[in-house]
């Protein structure tokens, strides 16, 4: 069975949010400024050999961590297959351990 | 279901750097290794004071290099929380004690003086020169400073010399004829004990869905005990 990521960074329009296959990532590091963030590495969803990529809000100083709580989630074995790992929108959902908010998504 | 390992690699860069020297509380720490770009979230007085923000965090420390405190007219002084201070002594700076803004170029802590703060304030000299103050990077922050690979991206790895390896991996960019890599330093012709060390992670089921801090440069900590002896991790990410 394939594991899908979810990002939803703000609410329902046109690239605010994916779906994006495990398959497909590419890897993870810190932004090139601040303290709180970092972007997460897909093959690029038209295909093409380029990438996307989703940029992740920690909290302050918790960038790190929050890599690792992301990268957990990543591999934990779910029921469906489809992990979310940033829900600006859903007032119900809590983001994972040390992730503030989903960030902008680039196709 | 597909469960990847995550391969956690940081490099080991200098933690350290100097402030610039003043007499008006400022402590600035200008952009520059390990600092390449300086914080862009500011600390507030309400965070100073509720211990949030990214020094409360303990991304950063903060360390008075000697105090001033030999009696003379340019002493510096300090809160009760820092007890009585030898002279030349070196102060950790409490995050209580500071607040923070992004310059440019640059970050400012505004220390708070004793009179603002009784317990955790300090009284900069009024002599510029004895102001010297060093910020400590506790964890990695920026980008080419950690970098995470699932391990299915691994192309090859590749001898470099006697004392050297690289891991190549697909790049995060997914550009056609670009790479990731991480070159480690280890102990002379240990190859063989870091090729194993990768194939131990790689082919162990315990480690799927995990991150593996394969060699954690800036912490100095590696896998399965360091057989191969690393001392030095160099990242090559394709920006």
């Amino acid at each position: 069975m394939k594991k899908f990521a979810y990002f939803q960074d703000a609410a329902d329009a046109a690239g605010k949010a994916a779906l994006l296959p495990l398959d497909n990532y590419l890897g993870c590091e810190p932004t090139v400024a601040g303290v709180a963030s970092f972007r997460l590495f897909f093959s690029k969803v038209n295909n093409a050999a380029d990438r996307s990529q989703v940029v992740i809000n920690a909290n302050n100083g918790r960038t790190v961590e929050a890599i690792e709580s992301v990268h957990a989630a990543l591999g934990a074995n779910n029921k469906n297959g489809v992990v979310v790992i940033g829900d600006n929108i859903d007032t119900t959902f809590t983001n994972l351990e040390h992730v503030a908010s989903c960030g902008a998504f680039t196709a | 279901m597909t469960n990847d390992t995550y391969l956690y690699f940081s490099d080991d860069f200098t933690k350290t750097k100097a402030s610039t020297t003043t007499a008006d509380q400022l402590v600035t720490i200008a952009d520059g290794a390990p600092f390449t770009a300086m914080m862009d979230m500011d600390i507030v007085e309400a965070d100073r004071t509720g211990g949030t923000g990214f020094f409360h965090n303990g991304l950063v420390s903060l360390k008075l290099n000697a105090a001033h405190n030999d009696a003379s007219a340019d002493v510096h002084l300090f809160g009760s929380h820092y007890g009585t201070v030898a002279d030349d002594a070196e102060v950790e700076v409490h995050p209580q004690a500071a607040t923070y803004a992004a310059g440019s170029g640059d970050g400012d802590f505004t220390l708070k003086t004793v009179a603002q703060d009784a317990v955790y304030g300090i009284t900069q000299s009024s002599t510029a020169g004895e102001n010297g103050f060093t910020l400590t990077l506790n964890r990695p922050y920026l980008n080419d400073q950690v970098i995470i690979k699932p391990a299915s991206s691994i192309i090859g790895m590749q001898t470099v010399d006697a004392t050297n390896t690289k891991l190549i991996f697909g790049p995060t960019t997914n550009d056609a004829s670009n790479l990731d890599t991480v070159t480690l330093t280890h102990g002379s012709n240990k190859h063989h004990l870091l090729v194993a060390s990768i194939a131990d992670v790689v082919a162990d089921p315990r480690s799927n869905g995990k991150v593996v801090k394969f060699a954690d440069g800036f912490n100095e900590i590696y896998f399965d005990g360091n057989p191969a002896g690393i001392t030095t991790v160099t990242l090559a990410i394709d920006g």
